[in-house]
């Protein structure tokens, strides 16, 4: 397998004379983090969010809201190009610990989940999108 | 110095296609191949992958880091256009940095790689190898409401992948191939399967093919 190395950074922004694409690179940063530009008539709507819960409850949730924002943007006459988004799990899992008698192992059941989820999507209102990205990503904990 | 005047050519491969097509799956299973194929080659690195996203968060870049491929981030633009100088560049670095054999650039399902394969020919050097992903079970209304963008993707093509072929009929499925010659009316096409990893076979046609490319290209060096 490959030597895992991550060789440049993330470019951003840098702008070229081509005009093969419509460009409207200025973001918009709404209050609850979610970020959006257009590209091309794309919009690109993307957010992160970290929680503390069960990473099972989360994958649930996120499985769920991801086919309810598909519908919903189908539902306002736009086409979904996609919507992908990615669990990551940082931090502690279990504790194990002894006190001169039985070895006690704990499954912690809370996580630091990290959530990304970026949306593209065509011809949705830019600000209903964000709103609903924004929804999705502040209901990932509820059980 | 042009890059023809090195010993090893990078082969690099265009993977495109519209968002959702399953150009990361493709390409997964591509890179994975390739590895295997060169393990015995000399040098650490076999395949490097740029993934171009037109987002400012990366999702599918995650997942090639986490299998162990070396990924450059084009974020926030379109390697096809807004950031075709940075492309470039990037595989300029991916050569020195990593000599790898096997280049694969992920555009973004909203790109044109003919742009991109004009804009390494100009920057670079030898002729790149597009692998198209056509979503087979939404081309037609793909087709109907965004006709330039998808059919434009198409130009320049080496090859379609026709994904989601169980996704459609036969009566549907020659429609697409119709509809996809139309744009593109020399392109082989393969149909492939949602569900289904590609076979060993295709993907040895498939780097057969680019690997005549760059035999070709050295011919004629």
């Amino acid at each position: 397998m490959e030597t895992l190395k991550q060789i440049n950074e993330s470019c951003t922004h840098h702008n070229h004379p081509e005009d093969a694409h419509e460009h409207s690179g200025h973001c918009s940063n709404t209050p609850d983090g979610v970020t959006s530009n257009i590209h091309d008539g794309a919009l690109v709507c993307s957010g992160d969010r970290h929680i503390a819960c069960d990473p099972e409850l989360v994958k649930k949730n996120l499985e769920k809201e991801t086919g309810l924002l598909d519908t919903w943007v189908e539902e306002q006459g736009g086409i979904t190009g996609h919507i992908k988004a990615i669990i990551s799990v940082n931090g502690p899992v279990y504790r194990i610990s002894a006190a001169g008698g039985e070895v006690d192992s704990r499954n912690l059941q809370l996580k630091n989940v990290h959530v990304s989820i970026v949306a593209i999507v065509f011809k949705v209102d830019r600000e209903a999108m964000e709103r609903r990205v924004g929804s999705l990503l502040g209901g990932l904990a509820k059980p | 110095m042009n890059k023809l005047d090195r010993e090893v050519i990078v082969k690099i491969i265009i993977l495109g296609g519209f968002l959702g097509s399953g150009k990361t799956s493709v390409l997964l299973q591509l890179a994975r191949y390739l590895v295997e194929k060169e393990k015995d080659m000399p040098g650490e690195v076999k395949v490097a992958i740029i993934e171009n996203e037109v987002g400012d968060v990366g999702v599918d870049d995650k997942v090639l880091v986490n299998e162990g491929f070396s990924v450059s981030n084009l974020f926030a633009g379109c390697a096809c256009c807004s950031l075709s100088g940075e492309l470039v560049y990037s595989i300029r670095n991916i050569q020195n940095e990593l000599n790898p054999q096997w280049l694969i650039i992920e555009a973004t399902g909203i790109a044109h790689p003919g742009s991109m394969k004009q804009n390494i020919l100009k920057g670079f050097g030898p002729p790149s190898y597009i692998l198209t992903v056509v979503d087979a079970k939404r081309w037609k209304r793909l087709a109907r409401a965004m006709e330039t963008m998808v059919g434009g993707q198409l130009e320049d093509s080496s090859k379609v992948l026709l994904n989601k072929a169980d996704l459609v009929n036969d009566a549907e499925m020659e429609q697409v191939k119709e509809s996809v010659h139309s744009y593109n009316h020399e392109v082989g096409i393969i149909a492939t399967n949602a569900k289904d990893t590609l076979s060993v076979e295709l993907l040895k046609k498939l780097v057969s093919e680019v690997e005549s490319l760059y035999g070709n290209a050295q011919a004629d060096k």
